[in-house]
């Protein structure tokens, strides 16, 4: 600690030092802030997850150091600062631009994100006959580290090139790389489900976390003008990589036995025994190719825009991945006075591969058998065949048009109209009623920057001298076959399930569940009025409902007013008070299957 | 659910060298489940859970409870007063005192309380040029 | 009403907005062109005729970015204050504001058209800000002090202004960290991270391509593409989740279980009944221990305990709520359960 403010105080009187010599030197124009100091925290928690959690909270005094710097050296122009809180909680960033040449932007910071520790004591459930003697089945659990605190620093590093041509061509070309590396480092809490049978056994333990997403995107933009219009084209290419540098955690899953009787039954329903790893996210990589042309002809006041993006995501480990397709355009035309119309369009394809995966486990165990009432060792192999078609998969096109009119000086009317259809390829297992989605969004609103045409007045002081600004806007939207999950519960009777295991129950689902809605309702009204030079009043009021007529006769609706003051008694005082308010209330049927297993 | 958040803010400057910020944020949330309604009654002597030979098993389906370990009441208060005094053309003061109160009235399970406290001070000293 | 009844209702106003907006062409109505307005017989005179009558404002510009622009940028475009402001020779000889182009005076589809000469937005025009009124100087600032991209107001400040609603949630117990960066002045998140403010054709996001596209670029360990998917998760992350910020943990929308069970049933074992206590029977503890593969607890277990383990926290036991390539315990579930 000592070693660090010694270090704070030798950069601060560098800077110092640094900041007289370059007074003397001629064509240098620079600015410098250096500020150094010490902080302290004081925390009284059983856990830091929740009142700090994005605040490192490291209980003492720490020394802390910031500086910023800008200014020119001949034709270059440079800016940059830096904020030193604790090793968990820095940012940098400098700028530089080369007489125009070439510009860079660069930013690092990270800071802390404590994380959740689920204690998992509710996972305590011994069952009962009468209260004589208590038969399983049991909810057990595991936890590793109990009262350990986790989280993670994350961190991120972006730089952004841009080099110009430097000759006065005809047209402007630019091209840019930019890079981006956010890493997360630290530890979570990782659970799994090691056991069924003998017991529901969660166990929890630690996991390392090391994770870094790698950004690598490269471009150009090329400009022209002309007497007719403004033309620009623009290509990137994006690489992303993702990928986990630490180990996976690892348990020994437990060996399945009659609660009851220690009976050996369950070999072949449990797929797997013994130490295996969890919690492990795959490696994947993204490629995406962007293009976009956009024209502007001033006389026309007409826009015409269109672009495509292609892209390709790989799970690494699995050899898995998906290709999005998509092209979107819009026409934007004000050439009637006082009037802007709109129209876009947009396509997007994506198609997930079906995955087809066997699983095969190799289990041995030695255990005691009560029913037998002795050891048994047992050798055997489980296979899981398993064929997955994506949710993933679908076209989805759109269409819209919007306008908006000038009324009047301040005054716009608005009003916009929006088609989608998501045609997905397992329509039948995630829309509601087996068809595409079918979207039909519809807004209209009134926008205004007023200035009252008279003037009015409280005791001799003028009032709403300046433009009241006003928004109404109300948004519908009626959706058709919403997203849901199509048997997604079982509602009725039945009397031949006897010996009948629970996989089979799940087959019997034939009721569609969901929680999106197939019409929405959305009134937002928003008002400033600058009562005086120094009072301002600021209202907002928005109110959204949800409903859904399905079987689970989905409803949500929300209730959000806010009023918020801005006062200035005198010139160097200001006050700002406010109040937010939210209601909501969100209302399912939901099931409950019963069941005798 | 039901939210209230009331925000504060005050900045004075009693002279050009001398500035004075307080802000407080403070929110009070809710988010709870308000009832479970069956649709039907349930009958003890169901088949499918009542006592048959051989096997023991029962079962309640009573869930008025589930709101106690599912709802959430939580507080946050985030109190900072800011001040900082110029005392030549170069160099500058600044103290700064940060409270931060989380409130977790219904913890979910009820030893994972995450209330807490942490009050955070600093001194800093600027130079500028 | 019905929806079709309202369908056909909001038609017909967005068709009546456009008829008499057509119709106003023939009519002498106060009418601004969104198109940049002229100066009659104005012609240029360059930026240092401005620095006669406006020196402070001229040094500052000089050295910000808009006065640095190279000659081989937004080639064909007029540079300096007559860039924006128009020709000036009319006001360098009157010194009247009216014979120059000032932002006070101009609409605000003008002001955005004259930014829009140089940079190149191609969603602006058609995206929700300018729909709703707003122009570019609503947010930015050429001259005078300011902040990081010539912000009138730090980010997320000068969002708050307009989307109060907004700002309520991200002062929820579960947030992403903006309020964290208001409050510190070290970099956490803002608005702009994620939100397109210049327009998109997804939403106002930064992405051309889902919504989950732009999450993924920070949470990319979820994207997958996984054996074992859970439905919502490949459909839309906000269909689970509010980014602004949440009472519930982890910014869902709704607590567990109920978030769950909008779309699932209840676990049969939720009924299973338990007075509470020791495991009366030694065997019974004997198998738990005895096969368990790591060491459980194994008691006193409290009353209705099966109803407080299966109604608390499904992802407790389904752990991999966003998917997984390993599979779960189960055979003739297929390892779908998403708890490995």
């Amino acid at each position: 600690m000592l070693k660090k403010i010694g270090i704070f105080l030798m950069v601060f009187v560098c800077a110092l030092f640094l900041s007289n010599a370059w007074a003397e030197e001629g064509g240098k124009d620079v600015h410098i802030k250096v500020k150094t100091g010490v902080h302290g925290a004081g925390v009284d928690a059983k856990t830091k997850v929740k009142v700090g959690e994005y605040d490192v909270l490291d209980v003492g005094a720490h020394p802390d150091f910031s500086f910023s710097i800008d200014g020119r050296i001949e034709g270059t122009y440079f800016s940059g600062g830096g904020t030193y809180y604790e090793d968990e909680d820095q940012a940098y960033h400098a700028n530089i631009d080369m007489q125009r040449y070439v510009s860079s932007e660069f930013s690092y910071h990270r800071f802390w994100h404590w994380l959740d520790h689920d204690p998992l004591t509710n996972l305590a459930g011994a069952s009962t006959n009468n209260g004589e003697n208590r038969i399983p089945p049991l909810v057990t659990y595991t936890n590793y580290e109990p009262g350990r605190e986790y989280g993670i620093m994350r961190s991120e590093m972006e730089s952004k090139t841009t080099a110009r041509v430097p000759m006065e061509l005809p047209f402007e070309l630019k091209t840019f790389f930019n890079y981006r590396k956010e890493v997360r480092r630290g530890e979570r809490q990782a659970l799994t489900m090691g056991g069924k049978c003998s017991a529901c056994h969660v166990v929890s333990k630690g996991k390392r976390v090391n994770e870094y997403i790698e950004d690598y995107n490269p471009g150009f933009i090329a400009k022209y003008r002309n007497g007719i219009g403004r033309f620009s084209l623009s290509y990137e290419y994006l690489d992303r990589k993702f990928g986990e540098n630490s180990l996976p955690p690892e348990i020994s899953y437990d060996i399945p036995a009659h609660p009851g009787t220690g009976e050996h039954k369950f070999d072949s329903k449990i797929l797997y025994i013994g130490k295996h790893p969890y919690n492990e996210l795959p490696r994947s990589r993204k490629w995406s190719h962007k293009a976009k042309l956009n024209a502007y002809f001033p006389s026309f006041s007409t826009g015409l825009f269109t672009g495509g993006i292609f892209s390709r995501t790989e799970n690494k480990d699995e050899d898995l991945r998906f290709n999005l397709k998509s092209i979107f355009s819009r026409l934007s035309n004000s050439m009637i006075p006082g009037l802007a119309l709109n129209v876009h369009f947009r396509w997007l394809d994506l198609a997930n591969e079906t995955a087809h995966k066997q699983y095969t486990y190799n289990n041995k165990y030695t255990a005691y058998d009560h029913k037998e009432g002795d050891y048994v060792t047992r050798e055997y192999t489980n296979t899981l065949d398993y064929t997955r078609e994506s949710a993933m998969s679908r076209d989805e096109w759109e269409v819209g048009f919007d306008g908006s009119y000038l009324l009047m000086r301040g005054v716009t009317l608005r009003g916009s109209y929006k088609w989608r259809q998501i045609n997905r390829d397992l329509d039948e297992l995630y829309t509601q009623g087996d068809d595409d989605t079918e979207e039909h969004i519809a807004k209209v609103g009134i926008n205004a920057r007023y200035r009252l045409p008279f003037n009015l007045s409280i005791a001799g002081k003028p009032i709403l001298r300046l433009p009241v600004m006003a928004r109404l806007i109300y948004r519908f939207e009626s959706i058709a076959h919403p997203f849901a999950n199509v048997n997604g519960v079982y509602t009725g009777e039945r009397t031949d399930a006897e010996d009948v295991l629970y996989g089979q129950l799940q087959d019997w689902r034939d009721t569609t569940v969901t929680n999106q809605p197939t019409r929405r309702d959305d009134i937002r009204f928003d008002i400033t009025l600058p009562i005086m030079d120094n009072l301002s009043l600021t209202a907002f009021y928005r109110w959204e409902k949800e409903e859904n007529d399905l079987a689970n006769g989905w409803k949500n609706w929300t209730h959000m007013p806010s009023v918020s003051i801005w006062y200035a008694p005198f010139d160097k005082l200001n006050f700002t008070v406010s109040y937010l308010y939210r209601h909501g209330k969100t209302s399912t049927l939901l099931c409950e299957p019963i069941y005798n297993g | 659910m039901e939210g209230h958040t009331g925000i504060f803010n005050i900045n004075y400057l009693p002279t050009e060298d001398f500035s004075f910020n307080v802000s407080c944020v403070y929110t009070d949330s809710k988010a709870h489940i308000e009832s479970f309604n069956y649709d039907r009654e349930w009958d003890p002597e169901d088949t499918a859970t009542s006592k048959h030979a051989g096997h023991r098993r029962y079962y309640d389906y009573d869930f008025s409870q589930v709101p106690e370990y599912s709802d959430l009441h939580i507080r946050e208060l985030d109190l900072v007063f800011n001040t900082s005094y110029r005392i030549n053309k170069n160099f500058a003061l600044g103290l700064e005192y940060n409270y931060l109160y989380y409130g977790d009235e219904e913890p979910i399970p009820a030893t994972y309380d995450t209330t807490g406290r942490a009050h955070i001070g600093m001194l800093t000293l600027t130079y500028s040029y | 009403m019905s929806d079709k009844a309202y369908l056909k209702a909001i038609r017909y106003v967005v068709l009546v907005l456009a008829v008499f907006g057509l119709s106003c062409c023939a009519h002498k109505l106060i009418s601004i062109k969104a198109q940049i307005p002229t100066i009659e017989g104005a012609e240029y005179v360059g930026s240092k005729a401005c620095s006669d009558c406006h020196e402070e404002i001229y040094s500052a510009f000089k050295s910000s970015i808009h006065g640095r622009l190279a000659a081989f940028e937004v080639v064909g475009a007029r540079k300096g204050c007559e860039g924006c402001h128009g020709p000036g020779s009319v006001h360098v000889e009157s010194t009247e504001p009216k014979d120059i182009l000032t932002f006070k005076s101009l609409t605000p589809a003008e002001k955005s058209e004259i930014c829009l000469q140089c940079h190149d937005e191609p969603y602006w025009r058609t995206s929700e800000h300018p729909l709703n009124g707003n122009a570019c100087t609503d947010c930015h600032k050429v001259h005078g002090k300011k902040e990081e991209k010539l912000l009138v107001k730090a980010e997320p400040k000068l969002c708050y202004d307009c989307h109060q609603d907004i700002r309520m949630k991200t002062l929820y117990p579960s947030h992403h960290p903006i309020w964290e960066q208001e409050r510190t002045g070290r970099k956490r998140m803002t608005c702009s991270d994620c939100h397109a403010v210049h327009g998109s054709p997804v939403r106002m996001l930064k992405t051309e391509e889902r919504i989950n596209d732009l999450c993924f670029r920070c949470h990319a360990g979820y994207q997958g593409p996984f054996i074992y998917e859970h439905a919502p998760v490949v459909e839309n992350c906000t269909i689970c989740h509010e980014p602004h910020g949440t009472v519930a943990n982890n910014l869902l929308k709704q607590n567990e279980p109920f978030i769950c069970l909008q779309c699932h049933e209840f676990h049969f074992h939720a009924g299973k009944t338990s007075p509470g206590g020791e495991l009366s029977n030694a065997t019974h503890k004997d198998i738990l221990v005895e096969n368990a593969g790591e060491k459980p607890y194994t008691g006193p277990f409290p009353a209705s305990g099966f109803r407080i383990a299966y109604t608390t926290k499904c992802t407790q036991c389904h752990s991999q709520i966003h998917g997984s390539d390993l599979p779960s315990l189960s055979i003739p579930g297929e390892g779908k359960a998403l708890t490995r």
